[in-house]
């Protein structure tokens, strides 16, 4: 223990004592202290311990003072000590400067609060999507593979079948444990008296092997689970809240589906497997139970792609690699196997597939709070400049009572850090509160439901920034300056770069315009479009059938004949039906060719929604029917399978003839056919992200092609709508029956808006905030410009000079800056919107009205805050400036 | 040059002014003027090494103590030692320093009304 209290007093007072002591007495001061330790030391180790502490604390305190109060070093001190009196001077009369100058002060801390403060938050969005860890481990070599159908609009994500997935992936060697998972099914979880939703995925024996999954409770589902063994993986949030985190609930039995499965682990819960968000999934299932679970062959359609697969890269293997030869294989696989629609398998990491639906939003954002953070800092320069201006003549008088050059730049580094540092804590609390809102709100999805943290450093950095580019801009304007005090007019040039600072401004604000006029119009293009019945009091609530005894055969409309009529018993309630999942983001589709073409032909085949619903449903929406009747209860006996159209799926299959009483073959099979017996008005039941890759809808009998995810939908004439009315007339007739997403039509069509609000929403106000600052900058430049000539501008318009010819000789070359930089705004628009075309709707990235129109704007508005400045300048007269 | 007036010094810090009194009894090592002061204090003041030879460096620039050879007496075990003797300069201001603190005692006791107080 003496050694190590020596070693450390030795390093101590090598750190601590000044150099001359070390050098001359340093010996000395060891071999003392060794002494005194070796004298106390038959008194314990506390002794020794204090006499050590004793030592480093006079190190610290009477050596410092006994040393620096030396008589070399008392001028030395003498003058930091009066230094640091000067600049506590400085700082209290920049204070009082700052405070008697309110609209320079707020100006600055508003302009560097937003810049910054906005600039965090992006920079908190990013880390999130970009640098925060993934729920799996060594996620970097994990790839997802999915599908993709070229549709009308571009590349659409979609999955990919069994038998696709069966083929391929096992040959492809740049892959290692490769496992298929399906993309969430809704099933009922029996918990208790109540039954509830559960989306479970389904997985091949792999699936948790290659996701590296880490058990709370119990083991991971393996190849010994077979369809009989009929176990289950649940996830650690749906133990926690559906079973109370049980910790026996290893081994207990739960029902799903109306099936009893054994319980054979617990997910940890730090691990959600492969989904894009922490609670998507609530249970994990054997591959092999879908058959169970959803019906024989539920998954294993030759079309419909129901599977993403997920493995790991082969060490060595690039992602780049992996593809090209998946590509290969399945583009191999297609040729002899034909398919359907033109479709192509991909890799990406787990982080895109994670983010990569929030790559567009963040995009714009990011680049909002980069103009933004540029124009901020542009028109700080510019309020530095003025208010130089307005010193100028105090630091004449104070030069020429002595003050250096250093004095005078020592009073503006004062400013600058104490004007910088409180823009950066202004500029941290904004962000705080911004990003608190955005992440419990607008953001959520987005950012997959993380939370949105400003980070500790920021709290550093953003003053830092904002100081730096005070003082730089601080410099600038001094560097501007004569170094003569003895001229009796010191005079001020406008910087140097205004022209091409303004020009730039007006670019970056152009770009935010154009951003917004492009959301509003495809807000409005998005609000026109027809939905072909009346939501407003209409209600919907969902229920998946899947494994309940209502979903085969004739029982789903014996259910359904039972609960419309129970729901239409309802007091209030106009009609009942069970019909569509209305305004779901996932669109089923079935193959459509008309009778006497070839099915297999991909000329002939028409993609067409399909859609069950039982009689009076196309009523209770409103959907108008144009010809022919609706499905009846009665079809149900019918051998032959009957089907309306909507009139753009009749024109599709049968452009210019009339489809009323034809047949139609359904899914490639010439035995699977249909007899057209209604025509209806066209309606959209989906996002508008489906619509347009669908040649039309098909609404079929329930009874005849029954589906197990519907809605039961019900028209109540006033008032609110009551859900807890429809979930008892439901229960009445089956209390075993889950019912989830109750919500009103009105507001699910709205919810489809809620992207391209929260994109709309934040260009606005990075364009109001772009076009607020370009124009201060604007108004300063001229102000200033102006206030330079304005002796000579009155003596001329004293001389008979006209005030316009005035105004427009020294604002025409701001206002030319103000156009160039429309036009090179309008070039950098057209690349920064395409990048943003999948967020907009209904509005072409090269529309020449939006540029034509939003130029136009920004040229008035940076002509007219070039002009009002410029004839409040021309207002002086001869005697204004002669002060007589 | 004429040695400055020892009241201008005035007064001397307490490292300073406890190293110049055990100096006075003769020449001392560190070790031993440490073991001084303690004793002399009865472990009221205590000095580290540190702040000792930051005390002599300082009297050594100011002259009040200079370095001198090993007294006869000195232990063999004793040769590593570095010993410090007082000069006519530090004994001055030594007793200039006990005068001052005599005059501000006495003033201390008057005013504070201690003089019944004894010890």
């Amino acid at each position: 223990m003496k050694l190590l209290l020596l070693l450390l007093h030795r390093v101590a007072f090598r750190v601590l004592a000044p150099r001359d002591l070390r050098r001359d007495f340093g010996p000395d001061v060891r071999r003392l202290l060794r002494e005194l330790l070796e004298a106390t030391e038959p008194h314990g180790r506390v002794a020794m311990l204090r006499v050590w502490a004793t030592e480093m604390l006079e190190l610290v305190t009477t050596v410092q003072v006994l040393t620096w109060t030396a008589p070399k070093y008392r001028e030395p001190v003498r003058r930091l000590i009066e230094s640091l009196d000067d600049a506590r001077r400085d700082a209290r009369t920049t204070v009082h400067g700052l405070r008697r100058r309110p609209a320079f002060t707020l100006s600055v801390l508003a302009t560097l609060c937003v810049g910054i403060g906005l600039t965090a938050v992006v920079h908190a969005a990013a880390r999130v999507s970009v640098f925060s860890p993934l729920p799996v481990p060594d996620a970097g070599e994990v790839v997802v593979t999915t599908g993709w159908v070229v549709g009308p609009r571009g590349p659409i994500r979609t999955g990919i079948t069994a038998r696709e997935l069966r083929t391929i992936t096992p040959q492809a060697g740049g892959l290692s444990e490769f496992a298929v998972f399906s993309l969430g099914s809704d099933i009922t979880l029996e918990t208790g008296d109540v039954p509830a939703r559960a989306r479970v995925s389904f997985v091949g024996p792999d699936f948790f092997r290659a996701v590296r999954a880490e058990m709370a409770l119990g083991r991971v589902l393996n190849q010994d689970d077979t369809a009989d063994d009929r176990s289950v993986v649940l996830s650690h949030a749906t133990w926690e809240r559906r079973f109370g985190s049980d910790s026996t609930i290893v081994g207990r039995s739960v029902e799903m589906a109306g099936f009893p499965f054994t319980v054979v682990g617990v997910l940890s819960e730090a691990h959600w497997g492969v989904a894009r968000r922490p609670a998507e999934f609530d249970a994990w299932l054997p591959l092999s139970a879908s058959d169970v679970v959803l019906g024989p062959g539920a998954l294993q359609s030759l079309t419909q792609g129901s599977f993403w697969g997920v493995g790991r890269l082969q060490p060595g293997v690039t992602r780049i690699e992996a593809e090209r030869e998946l590509r290969a294989l399945h583009a191999a696989f297609a040729e002899s196997n034909p398919l359907p629609e033109a479709r192509s398998v991909s890799l990406m990491g787990l982080r895109e597939f994670y983010f990569g639906g929030a790559t567009g939003p963040l995009t714009a954002v990011s680049i909002g709070a980069l103009i933004v953070l540029l124009i901020s800092f542009a028109n700080v320069a510019f309020l530095v400049h003025l208010r130089g201006r307005e010193r100028k003549a105090e630091d004449a008088l104070r030069t020429a009572l002595g003050a250096s050059r250093a004095r005078l730049v020592r009073a503006s580094v004062i400013e600058a850090l104490l004007l910088g540092s409180a823009a950066g804590v202004f500029a941290c609390i904004l962000a705080r509160w911004v990003s608190l809102w955005f992440a419990a709100g607008p953001g959520q999805s987005l950012l997959r439901f993380r939370p949105l943290e400003v980070q500790p450093e920021a709290w550093l950095v953003a003053p830092a920034l904002a100081s730096a580019i005070l003082l730089a801009s601080h410099v600038t304007e001094l560097w501007s300056r004569p170094a003569s005090p003895s001229s009796s007019r010191v005079t001020r040039r406008a910087p140097r770069f205004a022209g091409l600072v303004i020009g730039a401004e007006a670019a970056l604000a152009m770009v935010l315009a154009v951003g917004v006029a492009m959301g509003a119009r495809s807000l409005t293009a998005l609000r026109d479009v027809a939905l072909g019945y009346e939501p407003a009091g209409l209600g919907s609530v969902r229920v998946n059938l899947a494994g309940s005894p209502h979903e085969v055969g004739t029982r789903p409309s014996t259910f359904a004949q039972e609960v419309v009529d129970e729901l239409e018993r309802i007091p209030g309630v106009s009609a009942g039906a069970m019909g569509p999942d209305m305004m779901g983001r996932s669109v089923t589709h079935v193959h459509m060719t008309r009778e006497g073409l070839d099915p297999s032909a991909d000329a002939n085949i028409r993609r067409i929604q399909w859609i069950s619903l039982t009689p009076g449903t196309l009523a209770t929406l409103g959907i108008e029917l144009l010809e022919g009747r609706d499905v009846a209860w009665t079809d149900a006996e019918s051998e032959e399978m009957v089907v309306i159209l909507s009139e753009r799926a009749a024109a599709n299959v049968w452009p210019g003839e009339s489809a009323l009483g034809r047949r139609v073959h359904v899914n490639e099979s010439p035995h699977a056919g249909a007899t057209v017996v209604g025509i209806v008005r066209n309606a959209r039941h989906n996002s508008r992200y489906a619509q347009p890759y669908l040649d039309g809808d098909a609404y079929f009998a329930l009874a005849q092609k029954p589906t197990p995810r519907v809605s039961f939908l019900f028209r109540q004439a006033s008032g609110t709508l009551d859900y807890t009315a429809v979930e008892e007339a439901v229960h009445h007739v089956d209390p075993g029956v889950a019912l989830y997403d109750a919500l009103s039509m009105e507001r699910r069509v709205r919810g489809e808006e809620t992207a391209l609000r929260m994109v709309l929403m934040i260009l606005l106000a990075y364009g109001a905030i772009a076009l607020g600052l370009a124009v201060c900058g604007i108004v300063s430049l001229v102000a200033t410009t102006g206030e330079d000539r304005h002796a000579e501008l009155a003596i001329r318009s004293a001389l008979g000079a006209r005030r316009t010819q005035l105004v427009w000789e020294f604002t025409r070359l701001t206002v030319a800056a103000v156009g160039l930089g429309v036009l090179g705004g309008a070039l950098f628009a057209r690349v920064a919107v395409s990048r943003l075309a999948p967020v907009f709707f209904g509005v072409s990235p090269t529309d020449p009205t939006v540029y034509v129109v939003v130029g136009a704007t920004v040229l008035a508005l940076g002509g007219a805050a070039a002009w009002l400045p410029g004839l409040h300048t021309t207002k002086k007269t001869v005697s204004d400036v002669l002060h007589v | 040059m004429s040695k400055p007036d020892p009241v201008e010094r005035l007064p001397l810090s307490l490292p300073v002014f406890q190293v110049l009194l055990s100096l006075t009894s003769g020449p001392m090592h560190g070790y031993a003027i440490l073991t001084d002061i303690q004793s002399r204090s009865d472990t009221t003041v205590e000095l580290g090494a540190g702040t000792l030879y930051a005390a002599i460096k300082r009297m050594l620039a100011a002259g009040m103590v200079v370095e001198c050879d090993p007294p006869p007496d000195a232990e063999t075990s004793d040769a590593r030692r570095r010993y410090y003797d007082v000069t006519e300069h530090g004994r001055a201001l030594a007793a200039a320093e006990a005068r001052r603190l005599r005059a501000l005692t006495s003033l201390a006791v008057d005013r504070l009304d201690l003089a019944s107080e004894g010890g």
